[in-house]
């Protein structure tokens, strides 16, 4: 299958501040995303992971290399890639219905079938009710869903998450993971979904691209090839989460360690154990 | 001084004669001009500051220069270009109020939240489209605060220029009030400037601002 989104060689630096050499953000980062899949971008905090989607988004242009969608080279911020930020970023003048369908008239949607498409999406995120409610009324969950339901009301070719349930309380992160695992199949929707929670990662993604920092770059892609509908509680995925958490630990290491200096060092690994539970020992 | 009572009198004497009435009238007709120059003016003028390095780098400083300019100080300006004239009152009135509402639009546009812009660009807006369907209206709590500054701007310039010569507004009848030493007169159109200013500001931006607070969630944390 030929790749959905190409991303190839890509390159991002950012002059320097006060006067060193300019700060490499990625260096030559290639992905390829097949359609209908879902590929979750893991790293540590500054490794470049939420600068990728937004190149990706064409809010921020590269220093080299190409991002291609469905086969064009992308440039600029366009409708056929569909945003979801950390924050609901909802208009807080327009109530939920009209949030919705705010891009379709832009896209030059008329009246009748905008209507209907924020209503369909707005059900598939279970807020109907609210459709007249203004921003302010809603909590956090709900404002990610209208936000989820307004990417997907766009009708884009792919959908770009940058880490849209990290500010949530862990509850509603739960239910909503098991949401979007619904909706994406519904919707049958490729996405790319930036994370620093492994569990996440390992719950929702079809693939999970794990970065290294200074510079950005993808160190490992890991396939998680359990099917879904995908079970919480499945201990092949803790498994997996934990081989995603071992390739970060480095990079998290070295993260902190450039944040605090040399001074840092990481505290003994060790749990304790019990020698009850230390079963074949001494045999 | 006048007492209490000469005040109520001279106060009921104009209502019945309608000679306050006259004047609000003219006066009405006056700011609605001069206000809703300032308002066209003001805001185009601001949400272009807002969004052109250029603009913001030379007329933008002018503009906040001239604000600290109290709007009498236009007067001499005002009779030097218009002569004794309604333009020449008008020119005051706008001058008064204009700017105020430029610096509150341009603040509106500048305070949009990134997050805002960015996600409409993520709708594939750009432009003009970006700015009226996203900037315009996330600027539109800063851009009323604007217009109820200018409005209160707007009816003190109008009270100074009307006093310039026979106007027939209601500044012009304080002038009469003096020529005549009939304080309680002076007193009385005193109040009922203040009854108008009053009633504008409940009314029209009163009703604006509330609206405009529950939409955004202002008074959310009453619910």
């Amino acid at each position: 299958m030929a790749a959905f989104l190409e991303i190839t060689g890509l390159s991002k630096s950012y002059a320097a501040r006060n006067g060193g050499g300019p700060t490499a953000a990625l260096r030559d980062v290639t992905l390829e995303v097949a359609e209908g899949e879902f590929v979750c971008l893991v790293g540590p905090s500054g490794c470049g992971k939420s600068t990728l989607l937004n190149v990706v988004a064409g809010l921020e242009a590269s220093s080299a290399g190409v991002v291609r969608v469905a086969g064009r080279v992308i440039s600029g911020a366009g409708a056929d890639r569909g945003m979801v930020f950390q924050e609901a970023a909802l208009f807080p003048w327009l109530n939920v219905l009209k949030n919705i369908e705010l891009p379709l008239r832009s896209m030059g949607i008329a009246r009748a079938e905008r209507r209907e498409r924020a209503l369909h999406f707005l059900r598939m995120v279970h807020l109907s009710r609210f459709a007249d409610s203004y921003v302010h009324e809603l909590s956090g969950g709900m404002r990610q869903r209208v936000a989820i339901a307004r990417a997907l009301a766009m009708d884009p070719k792919i959908l770009l998450m940058d880490e849209p349930f990290a500010a949530l309380d862990a509850q509603t992160r739960d239910i909503l993971h098991e949401e979007l695992q619904q909706i994406w199949q519904e919707a049958h929707k490729t996405i790319l979904f930036v994370t620093h929670n492994v569990r996440e990662a390992a719950y929702l993604a079809d693939r999970v691209a794990i970065f290294s920092s200074h510079p950005g770059t993808i160190k490992r892609v890991l396939p998680i090839l359990y099917p879904h509908p995908r079970d919480k509680e499945n201990v092949q995925l803790a498994r997996a989460a934990n081989v995603i958490l071992e390739e970060l630990r480095d990079e998290v290491e070295k993260a902190i360690r450039g944040q605090l200096g040399e001074e840092w060092k990481r505290p003994a690994d060790r749990l304790p154990r019990s020698a009850r539970l230390d079963l074949g020992r001494g045999i | 001084m006048p007492s209490p009572e000469d005040v109520v009198a001279a106060f009921a004497r104009g209502v019945r004669d309608g000679s306050f009435l006259a004047g609000v009238v003219v006066s009405m007709r006056r700011i609605l001009i001069g206000y809703g120059i300032s308002l066209v003016v003001g805001i185009g003028l601001g949400l272009a500051i807002g969004r052109f390095k250029l603009l913001e780098d030379t007329v933008g400083s002018l503009v906040f220069g001239l604000q600290t300019i109290p709007s009498i100080c236009w007067l001499p300006f005002a009779i030097l270009w218009f002569g004794l004239s309604e333009s020449a009152i008008l020119f005051v009135v706008v001058m008064g109020a204009l700017l105020s509402i430029v610096i509150a639009t341009d603040d509106g546009v500048k305070n949009t939240p990134p997050l805002l812009i960015r996600a409409g660009r993520t709708m594939g807006m750009r432009g003009v489209t970006l700015y009226a369907r996203v900037i315009l209206p996330s600027a539109l709590p800063a851009i009323v605060s604007g217009m109820k500054l200018g409005w209160s701007f707007a009816w003190r310039s109008l009270m100074a220029g009307e006093l310039l010569f026979v106007s027939a507004g209601l500044g012009h009848l304080l002038t009469v009030g003096r020529d005549l030493n009939d304080m309680s007169l002076v007193i009385a159109v005193m109040i009922v400037i203040v009854l108008v200013g009053l009633v504008v500001d409940r009314l029209v931006f009163g009703t604006a601002e509330r609206v405009i607070r529950r939409r955004w969630g202002f008074v959310g944390a009453r619910a």
